[in-house]
């Protein structure tokens, strides 16, 4: 299957070494990104270890994962901007690997901005369309303002802006050369939390919009969940898991993965031993009396959130519904923890 | 309620004195632009027929030659050093700031002495060989701000022009350096005021600028009236140069928001990084090793001839004469930049005017301020406040009068942005422990503000050292520094005997450079 991947994309075989895992991965011809076996190297060690994945026009990557995962290198690395020790990046079927950033079509967009200070609105969107005649580019400009719904600011300069217009700003520069893929590196970090969401909801339409493939870096579990057509979650390098948000929420790899994006127990699966069957704080329930004893509650709007000590020891999180009526449980009472998930519990290495 | 009152006394108190002292210090200036509007029309008509055009033109030449010359020369140099990795970049990184204490009419007869040979003795005196000489000593200037204004860049502006299409060449130019305008026209600015300023280098080369034309009018005629008016030329030239780069600048900012990542740095190899360490190290020969070795040479042959003193004294004469004009115009340039500092509340409309009237003086060139002073101590002298016998005119107070309305723009521009980097809410929360508004000063904005204010100082310490003009328009008998023992050897040609006062003032200038570099360093670690 390489030599077959090796003779569709013409030059590839001097970049990198496809490792033997990628043949069940292999790139989809309609991708608009492909990233395969990339890895990035800084002092001896791999920040990006071996990473593979596809977008396809229109698709929204999130990848998700505790700072110092790699993410960001990642990023740097499918842009140019760092060189890679091994594997390749294709955008629409073309090898990139060896180009420098300014060939290989790329949207940036950066937590803070880097709307270029000295130049207006309409200045840094033009930017990356020097190529085009005046006319083209005016026109082109007035499209990318009305896209991200900003149509009057075109003649001020960027500190003249709101952070959440700035942010705007900066994806409608990196949009205006239409690049192959658009990569955003938590582009809504740095935003108060009460703009947050309308922004994010601007730019996320503002993508669709222009059918962008993109690729959205953040450490915000449930920015990722929320927004991601696809979620990938990484940690120490490596890609553990990608999927749809659903999909990588309820059936998880392995445990980074599980409790990585939200709270979850793991208890020993009674028929398989060397499996642990994975319950949410939701999937369970609290029976009255018993060994276990409530050391912990905290009430969350929607739901009460007990911690609970079982008999052997070890703490869980349960959460029971809430509302008017419900006599909570006092922190010190006996009870016993039961499942009651509605469903089969998903099962996972232990 | 008493407390109030004797508050609200000492704020009026402290007020007045600091517009006394403004107004004091900005008096020369303005009487010098007053000058224009009753001219002394003979000289003014006699100057105009003969020497006026030429001295314009060549002002105007020198100008912008030596601006494009450092502008080039200190932007390159700095991005060589903040961008690229090459051996020996550390060290030619400080190496490169010490053209600073070789002053142009120094390195100028060195140079007219070593190009005599080959371009003869008439073809040597040139123009351009003028403003290579000064281009060659004042780059620093920019090749400093250049450096702090890369420095302060993030690589992401880089990134994403690159992510739109720029090489890293042409990100260079459409991001970096744009960004980095407001800085590079400081230093520039900088260099004008000190090119309309110069008399040593441009009396060498034979070239007759305005500045030159004040002080031949003024030795030549003694009238103060006409070098006054020529002197308003030098105001002028001065203005529309600030006013310049002020309206080119217009609403926009040229500084971000966010994290600074600093940028990447590139290692060169092969040819390209030798050809980077011959660059930087071609330009210190040039500078400063050259002319250093030569001055060593003609300083030993002085000591075997015994050409080691002047009619006046020894160099140990020469050079405490030196070290007092310069160390006393340096404190009091501190201790009044401090008392603005401190007196000044940064808010109101009326202490920046105040400010800016106190600081008028660096944009106006030395020749200038000198007749100004000149003209308001004579004035002084003639009303006859003093007691018989004391005049202001060719005393030490009067020479130091002058220093400090030329140089404290520096002093006081330097505390000022020093002390404003120290963060609001670190005083607050002095305040609210209790300090009142001297302890919050003297426990936490000096401490904090402390390697600015040396740097600061150590730049009025090498512009009094080297001071030529005023110095030379009015020391009193007695005082004679080591820029004035330069000044009368090489206007006679006698290389020999300008050797020992040159590498003096080399040696002070590379112990007060090296104290600079040393609090730029430090300073970047108290203030982050």
């Amino acid at each position: 299957m390489n030599g077959a991947t090796q003779t569709r994309f013409h030059g590839a075989e001097a970049t990198a070494t496809v490792p033997d895992s990628m043949d069940a991965t292999l790139e989809q011809p309609d991708a608009a990104l492909s990233v395969s076996g990339v890895t990035r190297r800084i002092a001896g060690r791999d920040v990006v270890d071996q990473v593979s994945f596809d977008v396809t026009d229109g698709e929204l990557v999130i990848i998700v994962g505790p700072s110092g995962c790699g993410k960001s290198s990642l990023l740097r690395a499918i842009a140019g901007l760092d060189p890679v020790a091994a594997g390749r990046v294709l955008l629409d079927g073309r090898d990139v690997t060896a180009l420098p950033p300014e060939k290989r079509r790329i949207g940036l967009v950066f937590q803070d901005h880097a709307l270029f200070p000295h130049l207006r609105v309409e200045q840094n969107i033009a930017f990356g369309l020097s190529h085009l005649d005046r006319a083209v580019r005016a026109r082109r400009v007035h499209e990318l303002l009305e896209l991200v719904r900003l149509p009057g600011v075109a003649k001020r300069y960027p500190h003249e802006l709101s952070g959440g217009e700035q942010q705007r700003i900066a994806l409608a520069r990196a949009l205006a050369p239409d690049p192959a893929v658009v990569l955003l590196d938590e582009p809504f970090a740095s935003l108060d939390p009460s703009l947050r969401d309308d922004v994010r909801t601007d730019v996320i339409e503002a993508l669709r919009l222009r059918n962008a493939a993109a690729v959205l870096v953040t450490h915000d579990r449930e920015e990722a969940l929320a927004l991601g057509d696809r979620v990938a979650v990484m940690s120490n390098g490596q890609m553990l898991q990608i999927d749809r948000p659903e999909e990588i929420y309820e059936r998880p790899s392995d445990r980074f993965v599980a409790t990585f994006l939200g709270e979850a127990s793991f208890l020993p699966d009674p028929d398989q031993p060397g499996l642990a069957m994975m319950a949410r704080p939701h999937d369970l329930d609290l029976a009255p009396r018993g060994d276990d004893v409530v050391t912990a509650r905290r009430y969350m709007g929607a739901a009460w959130r007990y911690t609970v000590r079982r008999s052997d020891g070890s703490l869980i999180d349960v959460d029971l519904p809430g509302g008017p009526g419900t006599k909570p449980l006092a922190i010190g009472d006996a009870c016993t923890v039961t499942i009651d998930a509605g469903h089969p519990l998903h099962r996972l290495p232990a | 309620m008493t407390s109030t009152i004797s508050q609200q006394a000492r704020s009026w108190s402290s007020t007045a004195l600091i517009s006394a002292i403004a107004l004091a210090v900005s008096v020369p200036v303005l009487v010098i632009v007053w000058s224009i509007v009753q001219p002394s029309t003979d000289v003014w008509e006699e100057l105009w027929a003969t020497r006026l055009p030429g001295m314009i033109r060549d002002t105007a030449t020198l100008l912008i030659t030596v601006l494009v010359g450092t502008l080039v020369l200190g932007t390159s140099l700095g991005w060589l050093v903040t961008a690229y990795q090459f051996p020996g970049r550390r060290l030619l990184g400080w190496l490169l700031v010490t053209p600073l204490a070789v002053p142009g009419y120094v390195l100028g007869f060195v140079w007219l002495d070593t190009l005599q040979e080959p371009l003869g003795a008439r073809g040597v005196r040139s123009i351009w060989l003028c403003a290579l000489v000064l281009t060659i000593t004042l780059y620093p200037y920019v090749y400093l701000f250049a450096r702090a204004a890369f420095r302060e860049q993030s690589q992401r502006s880089i990134d994403v022009a690159r992510s739109l299409g720029c090489s890293r060449t042409q990100a260079f130019w459409r991001v970096v350096l744009p960004m980095a305008r407001p800085s590079l026209a400081g230093g520039v600015a900088l260099v004008g005021m000190e090119v309309l300023t110069d008399v040593g280098t441009v009396r060498l080369f034979n070239v007759s600028t305005i500045a030159d034309g004040v002080l031949r009018v003024w030795f030549g005629t003694g009238n103060r009236n006409a070098a006054a008016e020529l002197a308003v030329l030098l105001v002028g030239i001065a203005i529309v140069l600030i006013a310049a780069e002020r309206l080119a600048r217009g609403r926009a900012r040229f500084t971000q928001s966010g994290s600074r990542t600093g940028l990447h740095v590139e290692r060169l190899r092969g040819g390209r990084a030798v050809g980077a360490s011959v660059i930087g190290w071609g330009v210190f020969t040039l500078a400063v090793a050259l002319p250093v070795y030569r001055l060593i040479t003609w300083a030993i042959e002085a000591r075997r001839t015994d050409q080691t003193a002047t009619v006046a004294g020894d160099l140990g004469f020469h050079l405490m004469s030196s070290l007092r004009v310069a160390g006393i115009a340096t404190l009091s340039c501190l201790a009044l930049g401090l008392l603005f500092v401190a007196g000044l509340n940064r808010r109101h409309i009326s202490s920046t005017m105040l400010a800016r009237l106190a600081t008028l003086g660096y944009t106006v060139p030395g020749p200038v301020v000198a007749i100004g002073v000149l003209v308001t101590l004579a004035a002084i002298d003639r009303i006859g406040w003093l007691p018989d016998g004391w005049l202001l005119v060719g005393s030490f107070v009067g020479l130091i009068y002058a220093l400090v309305v030329r140089f404290l723009a520096v002093a006081y521009q330097g505390i000022e942005s020093s002390v404003a980097k120290v963060s609001p809410s670190v005083v607050a929360s002095a305040r609210t422990l209790g300090a009142g508004r001297f302890r919050v000063a003297t426990r936490i904005e000096l401490p904090l503000a402390g390697a600015g204010i040396i740097a600061a100082s150590v730049l009025v310490a090498i512009d009094t050292l080297k001071e030529l003009p005023i110095t030379l328009i009015l020391r009193p008998f007695g005082t004679e520094t080591l820029p004035i023992w330069v000044w009368q050897a090489t206007s006679e040609s006698l290389w020999v005997q300008a050797a020992v006062p040159s590498l003096a003032i080399v040696a002070v200038g590379m112990v007060l450079v090296a104290v600079l570099l040393w609090t730029l360093e430090h300073g970047a670690e108290t203030v982050s």
